[in-house]
């Protein structure tokens, strides 16, 4: 008989989660002490920060392991093999650790405008942050439907946070619904590659599938669609992607910025671990069904864009768009594709949240911030912030010295040398299709910043930026610019994904 | 003497699942439901599966069961009108059900030439399933585990805070 294993050398690989999860805990038990007055606003913002601050240093500590071992590649289990610390895991954690810290910078205005308390929303990001680093790292089907469910019901919730507005409470529960259901299709597909393998454990399950002949391949691509269908919801791709302008436009719009960018992200991170581990004998199939959603959820995401005249939809809809480039990248299971990806989701991070967090910046008072009216002539009365738009627009259309050029390049690229390597006619399609609609996003992006630059100047009652908003605005602003010019961190960095497949064909 | 049992199971369980549909009373129905849920469990003692036997009663019976009734009980039950339990839908529903019979009788006779399922392993976990399946979670799964107790955790922050009253000062009257 085997003795009970709790690996408790194993934890100091996921201490930048524990580090979260002790302080979320800690701004939950702080809440019992101190029910009013301004420490009641304040302390919880600052535990966030510290908790995010000490995961960061936990985090960097791990990451600078990783990049000294002589053999990075690979996977790298842990806890019995449910969990691995390797490129994939390491890269979106730093991408979802980022995304939680500028987020909660840019919260407390938000709250104060809105007149909310605040303990359990910051509690709430760090949790979502912290189900979301686990998630990155799931080795096992099992951990992975867990992690999942973690970082899906803190966003949930914190999508419902302001739940005196209807319509919060609407895209809660809009958004529940249809993830719930998602993870129910999720969880058939893993059911049936289970029936096929036997295991759980994906690097197993990769294995047992080379030897399952053609008895064992209709399963497989039923598990291909179901996963298809249900990481499709998660990522907000085309068919699948009803629920997302109602959960962005309900949601407070930090959470906005926030689910815009690490769910999203997290998605991809189990779209390319489970793909490259299960989907392998099927890479026609994939590539088309990759391909077809790529083309589908570009295109009618920016087509519904155009007429959008509330920021907050509108953006919806490009990333949903976003959404679909990133799957150009997924087509193509290689260095180059996967690299792609990583470039792409970096240049999205700090584009997107500075976006959301120029709207966040606006709610004031009795204005909303959100119609694109209230976007016109800003330019007058707040240069800076109007610059800043401009650039973060800029750069979501793709175009240069940002880094939403040099993550479109990418992407572009990855797809033109499948297509030259495979002649492929499905992989120039794909990216004549995103050519195409790269103008289209144009037009849309431009509008607002038409508004605020041309638009007449209208007197409303000035923006207060705290220091934290300032110091998101600045992050933001610096990542979308310096890394547009000087992309070469960004790009070794996207290059971690891979390493964890190296060896691996 | 087994045969036996599972044919008087499985009428009995066919007997209530029409019960169900058929009473107009919700009560009525969710307390036949009940009944063949517990009958259902007789059918996994059969097959030697005690955990699920468990869990059957503690959650579906129970559980989800009881819930039902809370809720029917919290709707007033006599602005119900009671329904004919035959409503436009029916014929649409013969169909979907018959389909999925036809479905599961297919696959349960030629499943075998369509999909090809792993091979099943011992269990390695020793005697009782039960007892495995308790080894199993603090043994090679002790980590999702202890991943699912954060995640009941959060659910019950998300219950209290959603259900929870806005504090007065919370909703400025305008």
């Amino acid at each position: 008989m085997e003795s009970f294993i709790l690996p408790l050398r194993d934890l100091v690989t996921i201490a930048p989660a524990i580090i979260l999860l002790v302080w979320s805990a800690a701004i939950l038990i702080g809440l019992v002490f101190v029910r009013s007055g301004r420490l009641h606003r304040a302390a919880p913002f600052c535990f966030a920060l510290i908790g995010l601050a000490l995961a960061g240093v936990a985090y960097f500590q791990l990451a600078g392991i990783f990049d000294s071992l002589p053999h990075p590649e690979g996977v790298h289990y842990t806890f019995n093999q449910m969990y691995s610390l390797d490129g994939l895991t390491l890269f979106f954690q730093g991408i979802f650790l980022a995304a939680g810290f500028l987020v909660v910078l840019i919260s407390p205005r938000f709250l104060d405008e809105e007149n909310a308390t605040s303990p359990e929303y910051y509690a709430l990001i760090l949790l979502s942050v912290a189900g979301m680093m686990l998630l990155a790292g799931a080795a096992d089907l099992i951990t992975l439907y867990i992690c999942l469910e973690f970082m899906a019901i803190s966003v949930y919730i914190l999508v419902g946070y302001l739940k005196a507005q209807s319509r919060a409470t609407e895209a809660s529960l809009k958004y529940f619904i249809l993830g719930a259901f998602s993870s129910a299709l999720i969880l058939f597909g893993m059911s049936l590659v289970f029936a096929l393998t036997g295991t759980t454990n994906l690097e197993a399950i990769h294995g047992a599938l080379k030897t399952v002949g053609d008895g064992g391949q209709p399963l497989l691509v039923l598990a291909l669609i179901l996963f298809l269908a249900g990481l499709g919801f998660k990522i907000a791709a085309v068919p699948f992607h009803m629920w997302c302008p109602d959960a962005y436009e309900g949601a407070p719009t930090p959470i906005t910025a926030f689910i815009s960018v690490a769910p999203k992200a997290a998605g991809f991170a189990i779209f390319i671990r489970l793909f490259m581990f299960l989907f392998q004998p099927l890479t026609a199939e994939y590539v088309s069904l990759v391909g077809l959603l790529s083309i589908v959820t570009m295109t009618v995401g920016n087509v519904l864009a155009v007429r959008q005249t509330n920021v907050k939809r509108l953006l919806a809809y490009s990333s949903i768009s976003h959404a679909g480039y990133l799957l150009m990248g997924l087509m193509v299971r290689e260095f180059l594709g996967l690299q792609a990806i990583g470039v792409y989701l970096v240049g999205y991070l700090f584009m997107n949240l500075g976006a959301f967090a120029v709207i966040t910046f606006m709610r004031r008072e009795r204005i909303g911030g959100e119609d694109i009216e209230d976007f016109s002539g800003l330019i007058h009365a707040h240069p800076v912030i109007a610059a800043a738009m401009a650039v973060f627009l800029l750069s979501l259309a793709g175009i240069p010295p940002t880094i939403g050029f040099i993550a479109k390049y990418w992407v572009f690229g990855a797809v033109i040398k499948a297509y030259v390597a495979t002649m492929d006619r499905l992989f120039l399609y794909v990216a004549v299709a995103g050519a195409l609609n790269a103008v289209v996003a144009l037009f849309y992006y431009f509008r607002i910043v038409k508004r605020m630059f041309m638009g007449d100047a209208v007197t409303r009652p000035p923006l207060a930026l705290g220091l934290p908003a300032r110091i998101a605005l600045g992050l933001t602003l610096a990542g979308t610019l310096l890394l547009g010019l000087y992309p070469d961190p960004a790009i070794r960095f996207a290059g971690w994904i891979h390493m964890t497949f190296i060896g691996f064909y | 003497m087994e045969t036996l049992i599972f044919w008087s199971l499985s009428g009995l369980i066919v007997l209530f699942a029409l019960l169900v549909i058929s009473a107009k009373n919700p009560v009525h129905s969710a307390i036949f439901l009940v009944g063949t849920l517990l009958f259902m469990a007789g059918l996994y003692i059969l097959l030697d599966a005690e955990f699920i036997v468990g869990v059957q009663v503690i959650v579906y019976v129970g559980g989800i069961t009881v819930l039902y009734l809370f809720v029917i009980s919290l709707i007033v039950l006599k602005r119900i009108p009671l329904e004919s339990t035959l409503n436009r839908q029916w014929p649409a529903a013969v169909i979907a059900g018959l389909a999925v019979m036809v479905e599961v009788a297919f696959f349960l006779l030629k499943g075998d030439l369509f999909f090809q399922v792993f091979e099943k392993k011992k269990m390695i976990y020793g005697t009782g399933e039960t007892a495995a399946i308790g080894r199993a979670l603090y043994g090679p799964y002790v980590f999702p585990f202890e991943i699912a107790t954060v995640l009941l955790l959060l659910a019950i922050i998300g219950a209290v805070l959603m259900s929870r009253k806005p504090e007065r000062d919370q909703t400025p009257e305008s």
